[in-house]
Protein backbone atom coordinates (compact mmCIF):
# COMPACT_ATOMS: atom_id res chain seq x y z
CA UNK A 1 0.00 0.00 0.00
CA UNK A 2 1.26 3.46 -0.86
CA UNK A 3 2.00 5.61 2.18
CA UNK A 4 2.99 9.27 2.42
CA UNK A 5 5.79 10.01 4.89
CA UNK A 6 5.21 12.26 7.89
CA UNK A 7 6.09 15.87 7.16
CA UNK A 8 9.55 17.08 8.10
CA UNK A 9 10.01 18.68 11.51
CA UNK A 10 11.12 22.05 10.13
CA UNK A 11 8.18 22.24 7.76
CA UNK A 12 5.76 21.42 10.56
CA UNK A 13 7.37 24.09 12.78
CA UNK A 14 7.11 26.73 10.05
CA UNK A 15 3.48 25.91 9.38
CA UNK A 16 2.35 25.93 13.02
CA UNK A 17 1.45 29.62 13.28
CA UNK A 18 -0.46 29.83 9.98
CA UNK A 19 -2.31 26.64 10.89
CA UNK A 20 -3.31 27.97 14.31
CA UNK A 21 -4.36 31.34 12.87
CA UNK A 22 -6.38 29.63 10.13
CA UNK A 23 -8.16 27.36 12.61
CA UNK A 24 -8.90 30.22 14.99
CA UNK A 25 -10.23 32.34 12.13
CA UNK A 26 -13.08 29.78 12.04
CA UNK A 27 -13.89 30.46 15.70
CA UNK A 28 -12.70 30.17 19.28
CA UNK A 29 -10.94 26.94 20.22
CA UNK A 30 -8.57 25.34 22.74
CA UNK A 31 -5.25 23.53 22.58
CA UNK A 32 -6.44 19.94 22.52
CA UNK A 33 -9.11 20.64 19.90
CA UNK A 34 -6.57 22.48 17.70
CA UNK A 35 -4.23 19.48 17.79
CA UNK A 36 -7.03 17.04 16.96
CA UNK A 37 -8.26 19.24 14.12
CA UNK A 38 -4.80 19.56 12.56
CA UNK A 39 -4.31 15.81 12.88
CA UNK A 40 -7.65 15.15 11.19
CA UNK A 41 -7.18 17.69 8.39
CA UNK A 42 -3.65 16.46 7.64
CA UNK A 43 -4.77 12.82 7.81
CA UNK A 44 -2.27 12.19 10.62
CA UNK A 45 0.69 13.58 8.66
CA UNK A 46 1.07 16.53 11.02
CA UNK A 47 1.49 15.49 14.60
CA UNK A 48 2.58 18.17 17.04
CA UNK A 49 4.20 17.33 20.36
CA UNK A 50 1.20 18.37 22.45
CA UNK A 51 3.10 20.31 25.12
CA UNK A 52 4.95 22.38 22.53
CA UNK A 53 1.73 23.94 21.21
CA UNK A 54 1.14 26.03 24.32
CA UNK A 55 4.38 28.05 24.26
CA UNK A 56 3.59 28.84 20.60
CA UNK A 57 0.08 29.98 21.55
CA UNK A 58 1.54 32.15 24.34
CA UNK A 59 4.07 33.70 21.97
CA UNK A 60 1.29 34.49 19.49
CA UNK A 61 -0.74 36.01 22.32
CA UNK A 62 2.24 38.16 23.37
CA UNK A 63 2.46 39.42 19.78
CA UNK A 64 -1.18 40.44 19.96
CA UNK A 65 -2.37 38.01 17.27
CA UNK A 66 -4.65 36.00 19.52
CA UNK A 67 -6.27 36.37 22.93
CA UNK A 68 -7.24 33.88 25.57
CA UNK A 69 -9.78 33.43 28.31
CA UNK A 70 -10.36 30.78 30.96
CA UNK A 71 -13.73 29.13 30.56
CA UNK A 72 -15.42 25.87 31.40
CA UNK A 73 -15.39 22.65 29.39
CA UNK A 74 -18.60 20.71 28.73
CA UNK A 75 -17.97 18.67 31.91
CA UNK A 76 -17.32 21.75 34.04
CA UNK A 77 -13.50 21.64 34.11
CA UNK A 78 -11.43 24.79 33.65
CA UNK A 79 -10.18 25.22 30.10
CA UNK A 80 -8.31 28.00 28.28
CA UNK A 81 -9.90 29.16 25.05
CA UNK A 82 -8.13 31.10 22.32
CA UNK A 83 -9.55 33.40 19.67
CA UNK A 84 -8.03 35.45 16.87
CA UNK A 85 -7.60 39.24 17.09
CA UNK A 86 -7.49 41.91 14.38
CA UNK A 87 -3.67 41.75 14.17
CA UNK A 88 -3.96 37.97 13.91
CA UNK A 89 -6.17 38.28 10.82
CA UNK A 90 -3.58 40.65 9.36
CA UNK A 91 -0.73 38.23 10.14
CA UNK A 92 -2.76 35.38 8.66
CA UNK A 93 -3.23 37.39 5.45
CA UNK A 94 0.53 37.92 5.16
CA UNK A 95 1.33 34.28 5.89
CA UNK A 96 -1.27 33.15 3.41
CA UNK A 97 0.38 35.25 0.68
CA UNK A 98 3.81 33.81 1.50
CA UNK A 99 2.66 30.18 1.55
CA UNK A 100 0.61 30.66 -1.61
CA UNK A 101 3.66 32.16 -3.37
CA UNK A 102 5.90 29.21 -2.41
CA UNK A 103 3.22 26.70 -3.29
CA UNK A 104 2.62 28.36 -6.66
CA UNK A 105 6.35 28.41 -7.54
CA UNK A 106 6.77 24.74 -6.67
CA UNK A 107 3.61 23.77 -8.55
CA UNK A 108 4.79 25.57 -11.69
CA UNK A 109 8.27 24.06 -11.45
CA UNK A 110 6.97 20.55 -11.07
CA UNK A 111 4.44 21.06 -13.85
CA UNK A 112 7.26 22.00 -16.25
CA UNK A 113 9.33 18.99 -15.18
CA UNK A 114 6.72 16.28 -15.34
CA UNK A 115 4.22 17.33 -18.00
CA UNK B 1 -5.34 0.18 41.65
CA UNK B 2 -4.11 3.06 39.49
CA UNK B 3 -4.92 6.43 41.04
CA UNK B 4 -5.35 8.97 38.21
CA UNK B 5 -5.53 12.02 40.49
CA UNK B 6 -2.34 11.07 42.28
CA UNK B 7 -0.57 10.35 38.98
CA UNK B 8 -1.63 13.79 37.67
CA UNK B 9 -0.43 15.51 40.86
CA UNK B 10 2.96 13.76 40.57
CA UNK B 11 3.22 14.64 36.89
CA UNK B 12 2.53 18.31 37.74
CA UNK B 13 5.32 18.20 40.30
CA UNK B 14 7.70 16.78 37.70
CA UNK B 15 6.77 19.51 35.23
CA UNK B 16 7.22 22.18 37.90
CA UNK B 17 10.61 20.75 38.93
CA UNK B 18 11.69 20.81 35.27
CA UNK B 19 10.95 24.56 35.11
CA UNK B 20 7.27 25.01 34.20
CA UNK B 21 6.73 27.26 37.23
CA UNK B 22 3.60 29.19 36.26
CA UNK B 23 0.45 27.77 37.85
CA UNK B 24 -1.55 28.86 34.82
CA UNK B 25 0.75 27.04 32.43
CA UNK B 26 0.53 23.92 34.58
CA UNK B 27 -3.27 24.26 34.72
CA UNK B 28 -3.42 24.55 30.95
CA UNK B 29 -1.21 21.49 30.44
CA UNK B 30 -3.27 19.56 33.00
CA UNK B 31 -6.47 20.54 31.23
CA UNK B 32 -4.93 19.17 28.00
CA UNK B 33 -3.87 15.98 29.76
CA UNK B 34 -7.37 15.47 31.10
CA UNK B 35 -8.92 16.08 27.66
CA UNK B 36 -6.65 13.42 26.20
CA UNK B 37 -7.32 11.01 29.07
CA UNK B 38 -11.08 11.42 28.68
CA UNK B 39 -10.86 10.73 24.96
CA UNK B 40 -8.72 7.63 25.38
CA UNK B 41 -10.90 6.24 28.17
CA UNK B 42 -13.91 6.70 25.90
CA UNK B 43 -12.10 4.65 23.26
CA UNK B 44 -11.66 1.83 25.78
CA UNK B 45 -8.11 2.30 27.11
CA UNK B 46 -7.34 1.54 30.74
CA UNK B 47 -6.66 4.57 32.96
CA UNK B 48 -3.00 3.67 33.41
CA UNK B 49 -2.30 3.13 29.70
CA UNK B 50 -4.24 6.29 28.79
CA UNK B 51 -2.31 8.33 31.34
CA UNK B 52 1.12 7.08 30.23
CA UNK B 53 0.25 7.72 26.58
CA UNK B 54 -1.12 11.23 27.27
CA UNK B 55 1.98 12.15 29.29
CA UNK B 56 4.25 10.88 26.51
CA UNK B 57 2.35 12.94 23.95
CA UNK B 58 2.70 16.13 25.99
CA UNK B 59 6.45 15.68 25.71
CA UNK B 60 9.59 15.65 27.83
CA UNK B 61 9.20 18.00 30.80
CA UNK B 62 12.60 19.66 30.21
CA UNK B 63 11.85 20.34 26.54
CA UNK B 64 8.39 21.74 27.32
CA UNK B 65 9.84 23.97 30.07
CA UNK B 66 12.49 25.28 27.68
CA UNK B 67 9.84 26.16 25.10
CA UNK B 68 7.77 28.00 27.71
CA UNK B 69 10.86 29.92 28.77
CA UNK B 70 11.56 30.88 25.15
CA UNK B 71 7.98 32.07 24.74
CA UNK B 72 8.19 34.46 27.73
CA UNK B 73 8.96 37.94 26.43
CA UNK B 74 12.73 38.54 26.62
CA UNK B 75 12.23 42.08 27.95
CA UNK B 76 10.19 40.82 30.88
CA UNK B 77 12.83 38.22 31.75
CA UNK B 78 15.58 40.87 31.62
CA UNK B 79 13.57 43.29 33.79
CA UNK B 80 12.88 40.53 36.28
CA UNK B 81 16.57 39.70 36.57
CA UNK B 82 17.46 43.40 37.07
CA UNK B 83 14.81 43.73 39.80
CA UNK B 84 16.10 40.58 41.52
CA UNK B 85 19.67 41.92 41.38
CA UNK B 86 18.47 45.23 42.88
CA UNK B 87 16.78 43.36 45.73
CA UNK B 88 19.90 41.27 46.44
CA UNK B 89 22.16 44.36 46.22
CA UNK B 90 19.87 46.35 48.58
CA UNK B 91 19.81 43.41 51.02
CA UNK B 92 23.62 43.19 51.03
CA UNK B 93 24.00 46.95 51.41
CA UNK B 94 21.56 46.90 54.31
CA UNK B 95 23.42 44.11 56.07
CA UNK B 96 26.90 45.54 55.43
CA UNK B 97 27.15 47.74 58.59
CA UNK B 98 26.12 44.78 60.76
CA UNK B 99 28.57 42.42 59.06
CA UNK B 100 31.36 44.98 59.55
CA UNK B 101 30.47 45.34 63.24
CA UNK B 102 30.44 41.58 63.90
CA UNK B 103 33.56 41.64 66.17
CA UNK B 104 31.69 43.90 68.63
CA UNK B 105 27.98 43.58 67.87
CA UNK B 106 25.29 45.56 69.66
CA UNK B 107 27.59 47.38 72.10
CA UNK B 108 25.67 50.04 73.97
CA UNK B 109 22.34 48.25 73.54
CA UNK B 110 20.28 46.95 76.43
CA UNK B 111 18.68 43.47 75.91
CA UNK B 112 15.31 44.90 74.83
CA UNK B 113 16.92 47.20 72.26
CA UNK B 114 19.02 44.27 71.01
CA UNK B 115 15.97 42.08 70.38
CA UNK B 116 13.99 44.95 68.88
CA UNK B 117 16.92 45.66 66.55
CA UNK B 118 17.39 42.03 65.53
CA UNK B 119 13.66 41.57 64.88
CA UNK B 120 13.62 44.71 62.70
CA UNK B 121 16.55 43.33 60.64
CA UNK B 122 14.93 39.90 60.28
CA UNK B 123 11.62 41.48 59.24
CA UNK B 124 13.36 43.74 56.73
CA UNK B 125 15.38 40.95 55.11
CA UNK B 126 12.42 38.54 54.97
CA UNK B 127 10.20 41.28 53.51
CA UNK B 128 12.81 42.17 50.92
CA UNK B 129 12.86 38.59 49.63
CA UNK B 130 9.14 37.92 50.11
CA UNK B 131 8.29 38.70 46.47
CA UNK B 132 8.47 35.13 45.16
CA UNK B 133 6.16 33.87 47.95
CA UNK B 134 3.77 36.84 47.66
CA UNK B 135 3.66 36.23 43.89
CA UNK B 136 1.63 33.08 44.60
CA UNK B 137 -1.06 34.84 46.62
CA UNK B 138 -1.28 38.40 45.31
CA UNK B 139 -3.86 39.26 42.62
CA UNK B 140 -2.68 39.09 39.01
CA UNK B 141 -2.51 42.49 37.30
CA UNK B 142 -1.44 41.65 33.74
CA UNK B 143 -1.42 45.26 32.48
CA UNK B 144 2.08 46.54 33.23
CA UNK B 145 1.07 50.22 33.21
CA UNK B 146 -1.61 49.69 35.86
CA UNK B 147 0.80 47.50 37.87
CA UNK B 148 3.49 50.19 37.82
CA UNK B 149 0.99 52.81 39.01
CA UNK B 150 -0.06 50.61 41.91
CA UNK B 151 3.61 49.94 42.77
CA UNK B 152 4.33 53.68 42.81
CA UNK B 153 1.28 54.19 45.00
CA UNK B 154 2.82 51.64 47.42
CA UNK B 155 6.33 53.01 47.47
CA UNK B 156 5.90 56.80 47.34
CA UNK B 157 4.22 57.15 50.81
CA UNK B 158 6.96 54.96 52.30
CA UNK B 159 9.70 57.10 50.77
CA UNK B 160 7.92 60.23 52.05
CA UNK B 161 7.76 58.58 55.50
CA UNK B 162 11.49 57.76 55.51
CA UNK B 163 12.38 61.29 54.38
CA UNK B 164 10.11 62.80 57.06
CA UNK B 165 11.57 60.46 59.68
CA UNK B 166 15.19 61.17 58.70
CA UNK B 167 14.92 64.92 58.26
CA UNK B 168 12.08 66.01 60.54
CA UNK B 169 11.44 63.47 63.30
CA UNK B 170 14.81 61.92 64.14
CA UNK B 171 16.77 65.21 64.58
CA UNK B 172 14.15 66.38 67.13
CA UNK B 173 14.36 63.25 69.25
CA UNK B 174 16.84 63.01 72.08
CA UNK B 175 17.84 59.35 71.79
CA UNK B 176 20.74 57.24 72.97
CA UNK B 177 22.81 55.42 70.31
CA UNK B 178 20.91 52.17 70.97
CA UNK B 179 17.47 53.82 70.85
CA UNK B 180 18.39 55.74 67.69
CA UNK B 181 19.61 52.61 65.89
CA UNK B 182 16.48 50.66 66.78
CA UNK B 183 14.27 53.57 65.67
CA UNK B 184 16.10 53.78 62.32
CA UNK B 185 15.90 50.02 61.76
CA UNK B 186 12.13 50.04 62.32
CA UNK B 187 11.69 53.18 60.22
CA UNK B 188 13.41 51.46 57.26
CA UNK B 189 11.39 48.21 57.59
CA UNK B 190 8.24 49.52 55.76
CA UNK B 191 10.37 50.19 52.68
CA UNK B 192 11.33 46.51 52.56
CA UNK B 193 7.73 45.39 53.22
CA UNK B 194 6.34 47.48 50.38
CA UNK B 195 9.35 46.62 48.21
CA UNK B 196 8.45 42.94 48.70
CA UNK B 197 4.83 43.71 47.78
CA UNK B 198 5.80 45.49 44.55
CA UNK B 199 8.13 42.64 43.58
CA UNK B 200 5.36 40.19 44.49
CA UNK B 201 2.91 41.92 42.11
CA UNK B 202 5.46 41.50 39.29
CA UNK B 203 5.98 37.87 40.21
CA UNK B 204 2.22 37.20 40.25
CA UNK B 205 1.87 38.70 36.75
CA UNK B 206 4.96 36.84 35.51
CA UNK B 207 3.72 33.51 36.87
CA UNK B 208 0.34 34.04 35.26
CA UNK B 209 1.52 35.06 31.83
CA UNK B 210 4.80 33.22 31.32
Amino acid sequence: MHSIAMLEKELIAASTEPLILSLLSNGESYGYALIQEVKRLSEDKIEWTDGMLYPVLHRMEARGWIKSRWGKSENGRKRKYYSIKKDGHKALGEKREQWTAISSVLRNLWKEQYV
Amino acid sequence: MFDVERAIAEWRQRMSAAGVKSERNLNELESHLRDDLARQLKLGSSAEVAFEFAVRKIGQSDAVATEFEKAAPAKEIRERKIKLLCVVFTGLLYLLPFVLSIPKPWIGFDPIQRWLGISAIVLTILSLFSGSVLGRILPVIPNQRIRTRIQFAFVIPVIVWIAAFGFAILPRLDLTFGQGTVAILWAIAPLAIFGGLTFGLDEAAYRATS
